[in-house]
């Protein structure tokens, strides 16, 4: 499968990067406005997936350690922008989290709850 | 002038006994947030035994936190936790001067909130979160809610100069 491949972005504590059908979040975002990093990486990972037709997505946030509420709304407007698209041109986001970052149990299960047709999230390491 | 003498002013509840209980005033700076934070999470990790507990108390501070700095009119944000005990009931008071606008805002919210369960709260919350991107998140109080399953209250001081926002954790659910 065709895939994308966008420079990493290091900035207000966190780094982005996206390789394949992979896209990577980690760090720990505290910054005030961190929208201005987050904003433009992930309007570029939604133009090169509905351009390289792309129908699964990982976003693997297994090494966030924490993402303040600034942040969460980025995800919130991907999901959202995600969820209005046609029929044809949706894709589908796998958030896969760890069980170590007891924030991600909690807000990324209600974030998929808010596009359930269009996003999951799946634990990387659970608990038994 | 003091920039903590109105914050410190106000009754925070005392120290029960066997319970710990610590009181901080610092400068409304956002950089501060994380050394609280982290400040407060070290000090819990010590006394808690689950992480789970840690992070019920830590997500409280920081976005409790994030919203005194921000919307505090002036420097001076204080911090008050109460009762912290493996299982206990948790308090958390944050202090901070407030003008009209966001005295309104918050009352607006907290009655929003108590017509929701934290669950919905959190969703509207997020859905109206992106509706002006210009504007701050408003998601703090539903996160604190909902990640936490706090019970938010809020009390106006010295004729609204100051605001008390208190949330009231049971580590035992």
């Amino acid at each position: 499968m065709a895939g994308i491949k966008i420079d990493p972005v290091i900035k207000g504590g966190m780094e982005l990067k996206a390789e394949g059908t992979t896209v990577y979040i980690s760090g720990c975002v505290n910054h005030p406005s961190p929208g201005m990093f987050i904003e433009p990486f992930i309007t570029e990972v939604h133009n090169k997936i509905l351009e390289k037709k792309i129908k699964e997505i990982v976003v693997n946030i297994t090494d966030l350690r924490f993402l303040n509420s600034a942040g969460i709304r980025e995800l919130v407007d991907w999901v959202m922008k995600l969820s209005a698209l046609e029929e044809g041109k949706k894709y589908k986001i796998k958030f896969l989290c760890s069980s170590e970052y007891q924030w991600q149990e909690s807000s990324m299960t209600t974030l998929v709850y808010l596009s359930p047709e269009c996003t999951s999230k799946e634990t990387a390491n659970p608990l038994e | 002038m003091d920039d903590y003498k109105l914050l410190r002013e106000q009754k925070a509840g005392s120290k029960a006994k066997g319970h710990h209980y610590m009181d901080l005033a610092f400068d409304r700076e956002w950089g501060n947030i994380t050394l609280v934070k982290t400040f407060f999470e070290n000090f819990i990790i010590s006394k808690m035994k689950s992480s789970e507990e840690v992070h019920k108390v830590g997500i409280s501070v920081s976005e409790l936190l994030e919203n005194a700095v921000k919307y505090s009119s002036k420097n001076g944000v204080r911090i008050v936790i109460q009762n912290i005990k493996i299982g206990g009931i948790v308090k958390i008071r944050i202090y901070n001067y407030a003008n009209e606008y966001h005295i309104k805002k918050l009352k607006t919210r907290l009655k929003e909130m108590r017509s929701m369960d934290s669950l919905d709260f959190y969703l509207y919350r997020m859905r109206e979160s992106v509706k002006d991107k210009k504007a701050s998140p408003g998601l703090g109080l539903a996160r604190v809610y909902h990640e936490a399953q706090a019970d938010i209250t809020a009390k106006y001081h010295d004729n609204e100069k100051v605001v008390e926002v208190k949330a009231t954790i049971n580590l035992g659910k």
